[in-house]
């Protein structure tokens, strides 16, 4: 017979690791499924291939695909129509990266806390048509807690000054200091100050000094799409589940597709149906179940779990699971800084890989201005040094401006320019996805995985008004990168969702009737299930979602704990 | 247009009809992520010895001492010219080894076969155009007119990608780790002072062999 675990954790990534240190630290027997294999930091390099052009840390296509439907406009607007096609046939790859410790392990880790207005956005800033705005059944005051608790867990490296958007906190400084800093920053801070403007340090998912047994960054350059070699940036696995499993108490499968949850009459969850790594079914038992495979996934594993309480899903009983799905407003732009501008020393120190720029401003995390209709919800801007990936930016001159193919000497100019010439600065626009009727997950009916289940059909409909969002910050963004002496200066701002950048689908709410989940995550009608990732957030607010999803994770872990008696005794030994 | 061309175009448009993966044919679909251990060592054994051989001897000098090797080494020799005076310190397809290159990066695993035949096809396409236009095959043909011949098919739909796979497949010669068989000793990184960070991948962690 197998084993009963206390508590089962679908997917290891930043929804699940919290829950499974926590839990498992207090005593708890702790069964993780994951369904991609556990790397290490000895498998993760500065390849190129592997991690950006092949996708080598992500499933095959082939095997594991999504169905994603856009919007089709004909140019006569007669025939504008939601065309649906399969990602193995092209375009963007929905996976963000799975193995144990999920896409944390390929984040770049720019950590932003939401804001207390983020909690409230439809009573802060009312309604908008076409967008479902709901205020969260929790407040900021509720989350602050597992924030400071996650700066430590995650280890969170990072400077606190006072500016006017700044949320409160209940702890004087991060844990760590910043890492270290790329020559333009002070050249961005002097700007910035110059323009009345707010340089905020960014907090970064990053260790600046060692800790257990984790390094600190090395300052490789490369931290976007890469898994981490030294364990410094704060993926899930490195920060959270390698003290889980040391704490003899929790037990990772990796290479285990959790394909359905069964459920009894009485709507708990009594079993975790999941394919091991020979395509074998396995059944895992546990007296409570959390649910963590990132977004799009989790509403496709509660879709295809009916069960006699579940007729239409898990947790389904109100029409809402998969509906309201989040990505996040977004623009980016780019200015060039010529060497030629600069003096040998500094050239130097612009050259240099590894130091961040690590800087962000959140001026316009409201935004009040008549153009935009008044006092809405903005956005936080971050500057980066640019990716340097090779042959990614190689690839930039596959074609010239009249989209002929680019050869020869011509070619070999502009690789020249682009490699030899200049350093680049990228800033990055988050604001909010508005949710609304044409962003939901609903199962294929179809197109099927490699094991015959259903694959996640995703619409990916945005709201218009984050578009106009993401071109006010981007503005702004601009003005800063020619300030600081960029030229060539280009942003780009559009509804496409960025896939890495995924939330919601399981609402939470105190109203089981336009929510998923009640206010302590748990799955309404099934008293026994949780779900951790991002998917229980109604609105995304104006930052990327880890650290939040760290947070509430941690919140959550505090509530199983309460209700399976709190902190279990034998905690402190190894179970024989 | 002319009607090669149109036929390679109806060629190609057959071949991502009866293959949807063949649109994405560069896509991963990785060994190893989905339980298919082991699968590097499915590998056919002549490929390993090619492999080895490419990286380590003269062998592989034999598999490309014959088409469509000859003819694709001829277009990346255009594509990618060797320097063309003393002050030029770019290197050329040749020093990058692209073409060895693109032979290795073809036989990975998790590439599509019908992208490995896709990249032969366009040698017959090329060189059965080229003696129609100019009656000798590309590699027979002036600098001038291997220019015009190239610009010419990719006009084409099939042309025009077959062009651009070449190139995909020659920025990685130039700028992937050298434990993939071009970039030797990190040459394109040097030309582009490009820093590939650390720690780089050893050969029994290709991204293909990853587990």
């Amino acid at each position: 017979m197998n084993k009963e675990y206390d508590v089962c954790v679908i997917g290891s990534g930043a929804g699940g690791g919290p829950v499974a240190l926590a839990l498992s630290e207090a005593g708890y027997q702790v069964l993780v499924l994951e369904k991609g294999p556990w790397f290490t930091e000895k498998d993760f390099f500065k390849d190129e291939l592997a991690s950006s052009q092949r996708d080598a840390y992500k499933p095959s296509l082939k095997d594991e695909k999504h169905v994603i439907e856009d919007y089709q406009d004909d140019s006569d607007k007669k025939n504008n129509k939601w065309v649906a096609s399969s990602t193995e046939k092209g375009g963007q790859n929905f996976w963000n990266g799975n193995c144990v410790g999920g896409s944390s392990n390929f984040m770049s880790g720019f950590f932003w806390r939401l804001k207390p207005v983020d909690f409230k956005l439809l009573s802060e800033f009312g309604p908008i048509k076409g967008a479902n705005i709901a205020d969260w059944p929790i407040s900021y005051n509720d989350l602050e807690p597992y924030y400071a608790k996650a700066e430590v867990e995650v280890g969170i490296s990072g400077k606190v000054i006072k500016h006017p958007n700044a949320e409160p906190r209940s702890t004087k400084d991060f844990p760590y200091p910043p890492t270290h800093e790329h020559f333009f920053s002070a050249t961005f801070d002097k700007v910035c100050t110059k323009m009345k403007l707010h340089p905020v340090p960014m907090p970064r998912a990053v260790l600046s000094k060692p800790s257990g047994k984790r390094r600190s960054c090395e300052y490789s350059g490369y931290c976007a799409y890469y898994g981490c070699s030294t364990g410094a940036k704060g993926s899930s696995r490195a920060a959270l589940l390698g003290r889980a499993t040391d704490n003899g108490r929790c037990t990772i499968l990796a290479n285990s597709k959790v394909h359905k949850l069964v459920s009894d009459n009485s709507g708990k969850v009594v079993a975790a149906e999941y394919f091991d790594k020979a395509g074998k079914k396995q059944k895992a038992i546990a007296k409570i179940f959390v649910v963590a495979c990132q977004a799009i996934e989790t509403s496709r594993l509660l879709l295809f779990s009916k069960g006699p309480k579940h007729k239409q899903g898990l947790g389904n009983n109100s029409g809402q699971l998969g509906q309201n799905l989040l990505f996040a407003g977004s623009a980016s732009g780019t200015g060039d800084f010529l060497y030629k501008n600069y003096t040998t020393a500094e050239v130097n120190k612009i050259k240099q890989m590894g130091p961040f720029l690590n800087r962000g401003l959140q001026d316009w995390y409201v935004i009040n201005d008549k153009k935009l209709g008044g006092r809405i919800k903005g956005g936080t801007i971050d500057f980066v040094i640019s990716h340097p990936n090779g042959i990614e930016r190689a690839l930039l001159y596959k074609t010239d401006n009249d989209d002929k193919l680019m050869w020869g000497a011509e070619l070999k100019k502009n690789l020249v320019e682009e490699f030899r010439h200049a350093q680049y600065v990228t800033f990055e626009v988050f604001c909010d996805w508005l949710p609304n009727d044409n962003c939901f997950v609903s199962l294929d009916k179809k197109v099927k995985d490699k094991w015959g289940d259903p694959v996640s059909k995703v619409r990916i409909g945005h709201h218009e008004h984050d578009v106009d969002v993401a071109k006010y910050l981007a503005k702004h963004g601009v003005q800063v990168l020619e300030k600081m002496g960029a030229i060539n200066l280009r942003f780009h701002a559009s509804g496409a969702p960025p896939v890495n950048l995924v939330a919601g689908g399981c609402r939470f709410g105190k109203d089981p009737k336009t929510s998923v989940l009640n206010p302590d995550c748990q799955v309404h009608d099934a008293e026994n299930l949780y779900v951790t990732d991002g998917s229980f957030m109604p609105t995304g607010g104006s930052v990327p979602y880890t650290w939040t999803i760290y947070a509430n994770s941690f919140r959550v872990a505090d509530r199983i704990i309460e209700r399976l008696g709190g902190n279990n005794p034998g905690s402190k030994k190894r179970p024989v | 247009m002319s009607l090669i061309l149109q036929s390679w175009d109806k060629a190609l448009q057959r071949e991502i009809d009866a293959n949807p993966n063949f649109a994405v044919s560069r896509r991963q679909f990785l060994l190893g992520t989905t339980g298919l251990a082991g699968a590097a060592f499915l590998l056919p054994s002549w490929l390993e010895a090619a492999q080895k051989s490419t990286l380590n001897s003269k062998k592989s000098d034999k598999i490309l001492t014959s088409e469509p090797w000859l003819t694709i080494e001829v277009v990346y020799n255009h594509l990618f010219p060797p320097p063309t005076d003393s002050k030029d310190d770019s290197p050329g397809a040749k020093q990058i080894k692209a073409t060895e290159y693109l032979f290795l990066a073809l036989q990975a695993p998790d590439i599509e076969k019908s992208q490995r035949q896709f990249v032969e096809k366009g040698v017959k396409w090329l060189n059965q155009f080229s003696v129609t236009e100019y009656k000798k095959p590309f590699s027979g043909l002036s600098n001038s007119d291997r220019e015009k011949a190239l610009r010419k098919i990719e006009k084409s739909k099939a042309g025009r990608r077959w062009i651009a796979t070449l190139m995909d497949f020659l920025f990685e010669a130039l700028l992937a780790d050298p434990v993939y068989g071009g970039n030797p000793d990190g040459i394109g990184w040097k030309w582009l002072d490009h820093s590939p960070g650390f720690p780089r991948p050893p050969k029994n962690k290709r991204y293909f062999l990853l587990t």
